[in-house]
């Protein structure tokens, strides 16, 4: 089998390396990667794996275009790359199947189905002490039910892994994926996406601002932007991290979790290990893909109050004419 | 942006001067007070605050609620330049889930035009003497062990904030007019300290910490401790943003903060299959109901067009 990543960057130097060092060693064979103006450092990091024929950079730039990068890079990775599976990511995030290793999960999906999700289990930011982002972010979100907020980063959602179809549409963040070949797998999630959103201040602030003003400016976004532009970075980013009080409360009730799995897997890279990033069980994942089932359902209760309120729009303008 | 709240005022003075010194300084920016006739230390404060140019009296003499709230908001809108509108009474404090309700209001996604707040009850229990809010140090909550016993709809939980616009209609009975106007559901990012109840048992405080210790009410003192912030030594007034700065600083919840609301927003039901399946049936209706009225004019526009062809 081969399995190929696709994956959108933009001025993400301080994590793009370790995410593909680790997919690298996680059953990843190949890297496509849209590089959307990176000023950083990120384009020579990506430029060195082209080096070394992991990774093919597709340089694009303007207002972002998320769905159709990934569409096509997803596309490419069927018709110029003969991937038999296709994961989509983005450079904070890390696949991390269950059990056994990606290939072997993927493999197991019953050659009906052609799309599956992964589970994305948030990491907050801690403390900074100057460390690597692995090494101090290893605490991540458990919440009982989901955190409906629209400005949340931490609202539980899915991302996508499909069988390689030149004719796949990805969408936004690649929480979905559509192929007229292969119907999806729901409420079977072989893998976790492990997620590291906001690793420093700095980090927060400048996606924030750039994202803010793209083509789906999330309440996240627009609130690192509003801090931006009030002087407040600081001040705002205190509230997001999670100190050792709040770690010990949230450890008490159940929101928290310390999870190592990352940083494990990171530090036996380094020593040269062929970690295949196979991670455990772990019991929270039940309650989580419950929360993920019910924050769709609020997704689609809000997406179906947009349509009745085209719905009531239609209605009034029938009587209108029905009236003349 | 501009934050106007509306507010429908009773007799009741030492809770006005405190409610509009709360609120101005939780980044609401102009206040349209109702003017149904009050007494003369009712109407002495709204001319003190109407004064320091925060807010503008309105005369209601008989008007019915819908007509009042509406012509509120819309004056709201036409002569303030208000981008929201709070609809309040002189009983709801509205609590932000972040540093001021401005901040909170600010990064809703456009598409939704209300956000919902969640109604906290604060019972009363003031004693002779005592500064008027020195008291709210307990609310209800909606994980109390006899919640689940009292089934209530969830608009009874919930308050409108409206996006503003010209034309907007403020109807207390149905706050998306049909379906015109979509809310934000199932998370509430500002709470809304009802303090009109007496507190069951008021005739002590054994029967209080009863209800305490049973999980009925919570200790939450988020609101005294505001507003002893805001009181003014010796003067019994509570004091101003200056220069335009609020004097309250509201802490913005945590993740830890976030799960556990999490929870009691979901408790209040808003959004599950069952609502779903019900929103989704209403539309299939609807839709057949436009069906139906369309069907026999196309057909007699299509008769038409077919004799004018033969």
């Amino acid at each position: 089998m081969k399995l190929v990543q696709t994956l959108v960057v933009r001025d993400e130097a301080d994590i793009v390396a370790a995410q593909i060092d680790y997919h690298l060693n996680a059953g990843v064979d190949f890297i496509i990667a849209s590089d959307h103006d990176s000023r950083d450092g990120t384009t020579e990091i990506l430029q060195s794996y082209v080096r070394d024929r992991h990774l093919r950079r597709i340089p694009v730039s303007g207002e972002m275009r998320d769905g159709p990068w990934r569409t096509h890079m997803a596309r490419l990775a069927a018709t110029e790359h003969g991937a038999d599976w296709v994961i989509n990511t983005d450079a904070d995030e890390f696949w991390m199947s269950r059990g056994a290793s990606l290939k072997e999960v993927l493999a197991a999906v019953p050659e009906s189905h052609g799309i599956v999700f992964a589970l994305s289990r948030h990491f907050v930011p801690r403390p900074d002490d100057g460390t690597f982002f692995a090494e101090r972010m290893t605490v991540r979100v458990s919440a009982e039910v989901a955190i409906n907020d629209p400005t949340s980063p931490y609202r539980p959602h899915l991302k996508a892994a499909h069988r390689a179809d030149p004719g796949v549409t990805i969408s936004f963040g690649a929480h979905t994926a559509s192929s007229s070949r292969w119907p999806a797998l729901h409420h079977w999630h072989p893998a976790d996406v492990l997620h590291f959103p906001f690793r420093s201040p700095e980090q927060w602030e400048n996606k924030g601002v750039r994202r803010a003003r793209g083509d789906k400016p999330l309440g996240q976004y627009v609130m690192a932007l509003r801090a931006s532009e009030g002087g407040r970075t600081a001040d705002r980013y205190r509230a997001l991290h999670v100190d050792d009080a709040t770690l010990e409360r949230g450890r008490a009730d159940g929101s928290l979790v310390v999870d190592h799995r990352l940083r494990d897997a990171l530090r036996a890279i380094r020593c040269g290990s062929t970690e295949n990033g196979a991670g455990a069980f772990d019991a929270g994942v039940i309650s989580e893909s419950v929360a993920v089932r019910d924050a769709d359902i609020v997704r689609l209760h809000r997406h179906l109050d947009g349509v009745n309120v085209r719905m009531a729009a239609l209605e009034d303008r029938t009587r209108r004419t029905r009236a003349r | 942006m501009m934050l106007v709240m509306t507010l429908v005022v009773d007799d009741a003075a030492d809770a006005l001067d405190v409610h509009l010194a709360f609120h101005l300084n939780a980044g609401v920016d102009f206040v349209i007070a109702s003017d149904s006739g009050l007494h003369d230390d009712t109407r002495e404060i709204l001319e003190t605050y109407s004064g320091e140019g925060c807010l503008r009296i309105f005369p209601t003499r008989g008007a019915e609620e819908t007509s009042l709230l509406t012509g509120m908001a819309r004056l709201a809108v036409a002569e303030h330049g208000a981008d929201w509108v709070v609809p309040s009474s002189t009983h709801e404090f509205w609590w932000p889930r972040g540093e001021s309700l401005k901040d909170v209001l600010a990064v809703i996604p456009e598409r939704y035009a209300i956000v919902q707040a969640l109604v906290r009850t604060v019972p009363a229990r003031r004693r002779e003497g005592q500064f008027i809010g020195e008291d709210w140090t307990a609310r209800s909550s909606l994980l109390a062990p006899s919640s689940g016993e009292r089934p209530q709809t969830p608009q009874r939980l919930l308050r409108p904030v409206y996006r503003a616009g010209p034309e907007m209609i403020v109807d207390p009975e149905d706050w998306t007019l049909g379906g015109r106007r979509v809310p934000l559901r199932a998370w509430y990012p500002i709470e809304v300290f009802d303090v009109s109840q007496v507190a069951p048992g008021a005739d002590g405080d054994a029967a209080f910490d009863d209800l305490i210790a049973r999980g009925e009410l919570v200790v939450d003192t988020r609101l005294r401790d505001a507003l002893r912030t805001l009181r003014v030594a010796g003067t019994g007034r509570f004091a101003l943003p200056t220069e335009g700065r609020c004097r309250l600083a509201f802490p913005v919840p945590n993740i830890a903060d976030d799960a556990s609301y999490a929870v009691e927003c979901a408790a209040v039901g808003e959004v599950d299959l069952v609502s779903l399946d019900a929103q989704i049936r209403e539309l299939e209706l609807r839709i057949a109901a436009l069906e139906a009225r369309f069907g026999p004019r196309v057909r007699r526009a299509l008769r038409r067009l077919a004799r004018r062809r033969s």
